[in-house]
């Protein structure tokens, strides 16, 4: 089997910058995404985005068909329709890809598999109708469809986005619910660095909540205690405002309470986690170059914090040249000089962040289900009661919850609910979440036909 | 500050917490001190086979004996474990197989103890598995054999036990194991001190290092054995089945999810309780699967793991007391193959530290058997 010198996994900005950067370098690069074309989840058909829609979507999105079109013609190897489920720490990659298992080797390994939503559990959420603001956003970017009429609930720029992205394509909504707790609006503006360099993210939010003002939808600020109801599909939602109790029919509920990264791949290749207490979730320690604790295995972009779209790029980047000069590409000088510039530039630009993840901050209401009924795990029916129950009689280790409720073993392997359970525990236990050990995550990280792991016997055997 | 009982148990997997119920049951004081949380290794993640079928004969009266325990366990725990005796088929897919069934067959009859394993041929074959692929020949099978949740039955254990007076301290680690004045101290990181007459080294696949701390040199290989979960399934097979000459453990549980093993290894580390998965061993049991259930090769995996077993050369535990330190016993090294096992040796650990002495006979897993000499 060829060694590559990059398996790139993720054709989102980081990941494409990443291969643009190492073939730079004169690498060589193996780049494996899932989608049909490059661009992630950002830049989602980009390729072929009719003018009507980048219109629509703004011009964030547009920006993306530069790096798309680099990417393309920079030398690196792009397998698409990809979807890797197992790294072996030791540099091999196992893939589905029409439907055969593949593998291939490389000495660097650059996860740049982006974020996720983060999980926002609230009575009703798994009804038929509800669904959360990002999969709003991909059926939009993919099919053109739009659910007339919606309500947006959260919080987060995501949420306002999306809802500014239906109304400038002329789609009604019918409302924006923010659940942004007040306080953390004074908290926010209250970091003086971050209001400087934040001053255009703010004014970028601003501009969105007057566009959805001017468009006579009603938002709600400062809004809680947000469920939703009905018989086998959504019909209604209530949720706590200004003191009183409201009430909308709605047949189409979008959710968001921002992004969490996702980096399943690198988790169950045993890289080690720590709980960041700023963005309130687990992810894969990795230092500023993105290197983990597995030596072969490297991240890039929101995969290993969120940093955004925009900086994703200089975070690729980042990630390949370390590579470059693991593999001997480029020497400690001009190694340094690099580095340095593209981690000064990384700094200016994340200093903005510090005022959106102050802002969008999750608070405890969101992250912990007040309801005891919530289904946490949507996979096996796990309810917020079981895992606090689980918590007060003595329980230690959310690793316990799992293999007694079976909480995180189902179809989405605890994409949905570790975060939640996590939160649970650990305000039952009095406990620091950093205190508490994440779930243990296994391979394959997505599901694999039974006939297409055997295929790997035969190879193996042939080689 | 020490804390002293009758008998202190290291290891709070399955045969350590069935010790200490059995011993707790009958008024002895008992603490188990356990590393991680108690099901955290083997006993949490096996396979949960309750099989007496295909053992080796040293191990059949100690596995006789633990059926008729699992028969009435949810009596004895008020757990039914999950425990579903479905019957265990093995599978001869040629008549030379058949024939090594048979001969076994015979000579378990012989042992007179009260357990058979049946020949069926070709038409029970089919009808007991109808999914199978066709061509096979026939089979054994032993009928009230089957599977049970090994997290949830080391969890049964431990609450009886603590509901009949034993102690639990998880998160707790033997660091050094000391004879004081007649007994037994021994420390724990963090400092904890336990006093006790009797120390039960439950410890799996630590056992040789909590061994070494006694005196005995144990040959144990820690290693994990591969295990993989299915989506839910509609239901084809009831019984567990295994084949001769196939590396194969194939069970689907009530939910329809099918677990597939056959003990392909992966490469574990036992100072930082990490267990790998290898892909060609799992591979392997995919494809052996796939062979024996046509209907497999649609089924979709959704989880590989192994937890961390220890492995003796000989393939047997080690049961039975310490050579090197009076007043203490060992129970470990169960290769893979210990959860069945579990209700009967903790009786029979219970027995050694109350009279000194097994109903049971367990010579052949004693850690001064010729085959288990290590190059010291």
């Amino acid at each position: 089997m060829k060694t590559w010198d990059i398996i790139v996994i993720g054709a989102g900005p980081a990941g494409m910058s990443a291969a643009i950067e190492a073939r730079r370098h004169s690498l060589s690069v193996l780049l494996l995404d899932e989608h049909a074309a490059a661009g992630g989840q950002i830049y989602k058909g980009i390729a072929r985005a009719r003018p009507r829609l980048l219109a629509g979507l703004g011009p964030s999105y547009a920006a993306g068909r530069e790096i798309v079109l680099s990417f393309e013609t920079c030398g690196a190897v792009h397998v698409r329709g990809a979807s890797c489920w197992h790294i072996d720490p030791d540099g091999q990659v196992t893939w589905s890809q029409e439907g055969m298992a593949r593998q291939a080797r490389a000495k660097r390994i650059i996860i740049a598999t982006g974020a996720q939503e983060r999980p926002f559990p609230i009575p009703g959420w798994t009804l038929p109708g509800v669904m959360s603001a990002g999969a709003a956003q991909i059926a939009l970017k993919t099919g053109e469809s739009a659910a007339p009429g919606a309500v947006f609930a959260g919080s987060g720029p995501l949420l306002l986005l999306v809802a500014a992205q239906y109304l400038r394509l002329g789609v009604p909504v019918r409302a924006v619910i923010d659940t942004t707790p007040p306080a953390n609006y004074f908290r926010a503006l209250a970091h003086p660095k971050s209001l400087a360099s934040g001053a255009g993210l703010l004014a970028t939010g601003l501009g969105l909540l007057w566009r959805i003002r001017r468009a006579g939808v009603p938002i709600y600020f400062g809004a809680g205690d947000i469920r939703a109801s009905g018989k086998d599909r959504l019909q209604a939602m209530t949720f706590r405002h200004a003191g009183r109790l409201r009430r909308l029919e709605v047949y189409n509920l979008f959710l968001h309470q921002g992004v969490i990264p996702n980096a399943p791949l690198a988790v169950a290749a045993g890289c080690r986690r720590v709980w960041d207490q700023d963005q309130l979730c687990w992810r894969v320690e990795a230092d500023d170059e993105g290197r983990t604790s597995e030596r072969p295995i490297l991240l890039a972009g929101d995969a290993s914090r969120i940093i955004g779209a925009e900086c994703a790029p200089l975070s690729g980047r980042l990630s390949a040249l370390a590579a470059a000069h693991d593999l001997g590409q480029l020497d400690e000088g001009a190694y340094r000089r690099e580095a340095a510039a593209l981690k000064a530039e990384l700094k200016r630009k994340t200093a903005a962040r510090v005022f959106v993840d102050t802002l969008y901050r999750p608070s405890d209401a969101v992250r912990i289900p007040s309801d005891p009924q919530t289904v946490i795990c949507r996979c096996e029916s796990v309810r917020a009661d079981d895992a606090r129950l689980f918590a007060r009689s003595g329980g230690l280790d959310i690793n316990q919850f799992k293999s007694e409720q079976r909480c995180g073993m189902g179809p989405c392997q605890g994409r949905m609910c570790a975060l939640t359970l996590g939160a649970i525990v650990g305000s039952e236990l009095g406990r620091d979440a950093a205190l508490l050990a994440p779930p243990r995550a296994r391979p394959p990280i997505c599901p694999v036909p039974l006939g297409e792991l055997a295929s790997l016997a035969a190879k193996s055997e042939r080689a | 500050m020490e804390s002293g009982s009758d008998v202190l148990v290291i290891g709070g997997g399955l045969q350590g917490t069935a010790a200490a119920f059995y011993l707790a049951r009958q008024g002895v004081s008992v603490q188990v001190l356990e590393k991680d949380y108690v099901a955290r290794h083997a006993s949490g993640v096996n396979a949960g086979g309750v099989r007496t079928l295909n053992r080796h004969f040293a191990e059949l009266p100690l596995s006789v004996a633990a059926k008729a325990t699992w028969l009435s366990i949810d009596e004895l725990l008020g757990d039914d474990c999950g425990f579903r005796p479905v019957g265990q088929i093995r599978v001869a897919e040629t008549e030379q197989a058949l024939e090594q069934l048979r001969a076994r067959s015979n000579a378990v009859a012989e042992l007179g103890l009260p357990y058979a394993e049946r020949i069926i041929d070709h038409r029970e074959l089919y009808e007991r598995l109808p999914a199978l692929v066709p061509g096979c020949i026939g089979g054994a099978f032993v009928p009230d054999d089957g599977y049970a949740n090994p997290y949830r039955t080391t969890l049964a254990f431990k609450r009886a036990a603590v509901q009949a007076g034993a102690f639990f301290h998880e998160g707790t680690a033997v660091v050094g194991i000391a004879r004081e004045q007649g007994g037994w101290t021994v420390t724990a990181a963090g400092g904890g001190r336990f006093r006790a007459q009797v120390l039960l080294n439950c410890a799996g696949a630590w056992g040789h290092r909590i061994a070494a701390m006694l005196g005995d040199d144990v040959p144990l290989s820690p290693n994990g054995s591969m295990l993989m979960i299915t989506a839910r399934l509609p239901p084809m097979v009831r019984p567990v089945v295994g084949a001769v000459g196939r590396s194969l453990s194939f069970k689907q549980f009530p939910n329809g999810t099918v677990l597939i093993g056959g003990g392909h290894r992966a490469p574990v580390d036992i100072d930082r309780n990490q267990s790998r998965v290898s892909l060609p061993g799992l591979a392997s049991a995919a494809r052996t699967a796939i062979e024996l259930f046509p209907f497999m090769a649609g089924a979709q995996a959704v989880r590989f793991w192994s937890g961390i077993e220890g492995f003796m050369p000989d393939g047997l535990p080690i049961i039975g007391p310490s050579l090197s330190a009076p007043g203490a016993y060992h129970a470990f090294g169960f290769s893979a193959h210990g959860f069945q096992l579990g209700p009967a040796v903790g009786e029979v650990l219970a027995d050694l530290a109350i009279r000194g002495a097994s109903r049971i006979a367990i010579d052949a897993f004693s850690v001064g058997r010729a085959t288990c000499s290590a190059a010291a």
